[in-house]
């Protein structure tokens, strides 16, 4: 299986109001191949938002290096990180952060604005409807429930096909039976060749490959053999 | 999805923001398309106000050359055709002028087809004592106007008559009194009196005048001859109405020169130059009253500019910041939204086009609805009725376009800096904020 996404000893310091340091990533190095899902685990405060927003493109770590399909993505310009990240990365956030005026179709189609694609609107519907959600299509999120909003925001992150799936406690927000949906259309992407990186406090969440993440440093858990959700 | 579809979606779902910084430009729009169309209405009445002088004026000037022709037809005569010898001097004291000349001269004025003399009457006159009335008088004797063949226009279809005579010929057997010598010898029209020895009617009694034509006895040229013993001479012909202008005077004299060599041609009142000059005077002083109305309501039109100039820009810096702070409040409201558009790969550009298309199009339609109240305000201000002609009129494309170009113009200046500030936000800071 080809490497998706890795992280070589990524450092990253956040510089607290008095000035101090606050070191959240030390020397963070992860992999994550095609057709892998694996899940960062730790408390609040741990770093897996971090973790994440660097291994997108999102935050430029003090040093180390995250290559995506083989690119560093920080020897990129901006522009060009920016439309890298519209190609092959998809993010669940645990606010779904879906768009308040645009209904879901709409919103699942919102990638296309970074990338335009003819198929777009044909995948978006068939995501919606693989998703469970046909019959919200022209519904606003203010209409949907919790669960239903984080599947517009999935079917939004899988919509142009991407080879990595950023999950930021996608089940955060959600009961178990919502949870259980949104990790097995993840495990679904795997299966179809996607890769997942999921960070989450979540000790619901049983993955095959787990890593704890303690004071900015990951260490490998590898107790339980497949994503699912207790 | 695109950037269009994204921005109308937004407008749709923040009315009341979008709509509150289109009144803003709405009003600034109106302020400056008010007060350009206030002043281009002013310049309309102000038109309209110069050309109802000038039709005025026109009027008057026409009333004027009426009354002007009309004194000159109670008055009879431009010029006289007078032997060269006559003194004027002396003709002045005497009433009349003395030095006579062959009657055929008249037949040869009218042959020689001079096109600046329309009239041409005869006239053979003496001071004499009515001896059976014991006054002095001024007899004068005309065969009446003799018709110039090539005009035609004139003559009756025989051409031997003039369609409307300056004055008429006095039948045989009669005599015309002026009003003095009618007035002091108590004679009326169709009384028979009898003057040199012979029996006359009074054919007519002529209105005063208030010249030596009350003092005269108008009676038939061959009369006059006879009984001033003068036969086949005439002491002066009257051209009438052969010249408008009193500088054509000189063109005349030597035209009647070229025929009739030991004549001179006597411009005899200067009345008709005094009429002339008085209606000059009369297009001087309303030329003069029209340009001091111009000079008025240019003043005042300059006041309202200067007015303008300030107000305007005022108005629109003012709308400006209210824009800018509209799309400033817009981005941090959609913080959130600029986070997730920029995890999802959107890039800064696209994130900063949003803005300014948004702004643009607050710019665009407060513009048009700014633009309609501009020309209304400023046409009802400027006292040019709605749906007038005048009214449409004050409707510009250029100043339309104008318009909305200033309103989309200020609008992406406005919102430039908010949305740089959108792009450049980085949307780690939000997205990690949760």
């Amino acid at each position: 299986m080809s490497e998706v996404l890795a992280l070589e000893q990524v450092v990253k310091t956040y510089q607290a109001r008095d000035g101090s340091d606050v070191p959240v990533l030390q020397r963070v190095s992860l992999t994550v191949r095609q057709g892998e899902f694996k899940v960062v685990h730790g408390s609040s405060g741990s770093g897996k938002s971090t973790l994440l927003l660097a291994a997108g493109g999102l935050l430029q770590p003090d040093s180390g290096t995250v290559r995506v399909c083989g690119q560093d993505l920080y020897a990129l310009s901006p522009e060009a990180r920016s439309r890298f990240r519209g190609e092959r990365i998809g993010f669940v956030f645990q606010q779904f952060h879906l768009i308040p005026y645009l209904n879901v179709l709409e919103n699942v189609l919102a990638p296309t604005l970074a990338v335009a694609d003819t198929g777009a609107r044909q995948r978006a519907t068939e995501l919606i409807e693989l998703l469970g959600l046909a019959h919200r299509l022209k519904h606003p999120p203010a209409d949907l429930s919790t669960g239903e909003r984080q599947r517009v925001a999935l079917a939004r992150a899988m919509l142009n096909q991407p080879a990595l799936v950023l999950a930021d406690e996608p089940t955060g927000n959600l009961d178990a039976a919502n949870a259980a949906i949104v990790i097995r259309h993840l495990r679904e992407f795997t299966e179809r060749g996607g890769a997942v990186l999921l960070a989450t406090h979540d000790n619901r969440i049983d993955a095959g490959e787990r890593y704890e993440l303690v004071h900015g440093a990951v260490q490998e858990d590898s107790s339980v053999a497949s994503p699912t959700v207790s | 999805m695109n950037l269009w579809q994204l921005v109308n979606k937004e407008i749709r779902f923040r009315k009341v923001g979008f709509a509150i910084g289109m009144v803003s430009i709405a009003v600034a729009i109106a302020s400056l398309v008010g007060s350009v169309t206030l002043l281009r209405a002013y310049e309309v009445r102000t038109e309209q106000i110069l050309a109802e002088r000038e039709r005025e004026t026109r009027e008057e000037m026409t009333q004027l050359e009426n009354d002007y022709r009309n004194i000159m037809r109670d008055m009879g005569y431009n010029v006289m055709i007078l032997h060269e010898d006559q003194s004027i001097a002396a003709m002045r004291a005497a009433g009349y002028p003395e030095k006579t000349m062959p009657e055929q001269y008249v037949h040869d004025l009218v042959a020689g087809r001079i096109e600046t003399l329309n009239h041409l009457l005869p006239v053979l006159q003496k001071k004499i004592v009515w001896p059976e009335r014991e006054m002095e008088i001024i007899l004068s004797g005309t065969p009446g106007q003799v018709p110039i063949k090539h005009k035609k226009r004139f003559l009756t279809a025989d051409g031997k008559a003039y369609k409307n005579p300056v004055m008429e010929s006095v039948p045989q057997g009669a005599i015309n009194l002026g009003h003095g010598v009618a007035k002091d010898l108590k004679i009326r029209e169709g009384d028979r009196v009898t003057l040199l020895g012979d029996e006359f009617v009074v054919h007519r009694v002529h209105p005063p005048q208030g010249n030596m034509d009350d003092l005269m006895v108008w009676c038939n040229l061959d009369v006059a001859q006879a009984k001033l013993d003068q036969p086949g001479q005439i002491n002066a012909i009257f051209a009438l109405e052969c010249v408008c202008i009193p500088e054509e005077l000189g063109r005349i004299t030597t035209e009647v020169r070229k025929i009739l060599s030991d004549t001179q041609v006597y411009e005899f009142s200067s009345m008709i130059v005094a009429r002339a000059h008085a209606r000059n005077r009369a297009a001087e002083a309303h030329e003069t009253a029209i340009a001091a109305e111009l000079e008025h309501r240019e003043a005042m039109g300059k006041e309202r500019q200067a007015f303008a100039q300030v107000l305007v820009p005022t108005v629109l810096g003012a709308s400006g910041l209210w824009v800018f702070f509209l799309v400033l409040g817009n981005v941090r409201e959609r913080r959130n939204e600029i986070g997730i558009l920029r995890a999802i790969g959107v890039r800064q550009r696209t994130i900063a086009g949003i803005f300014l298309v948004k702004a643009a199009a607050i710019g665009l339609f407060g513009s048009i609805i700014g633009y309609i109240l501009g020309v209304v305000v400023g046409a009802v201000w400027g006292g040019v009725p709605l749906l007038s002609k005048d009214f449409v009129q004050l409707f510009g494309f250029t100043l339309f376009l104008g318009a909305v170009a200033i309103a989309v113009g200020l609008c992406a200046v406005a919102g430039w800096v908010p949305a740089i500030r959108a792009a450049q936000q980085d949307p780690a800071a939000v997205l990690r904020e949760e």
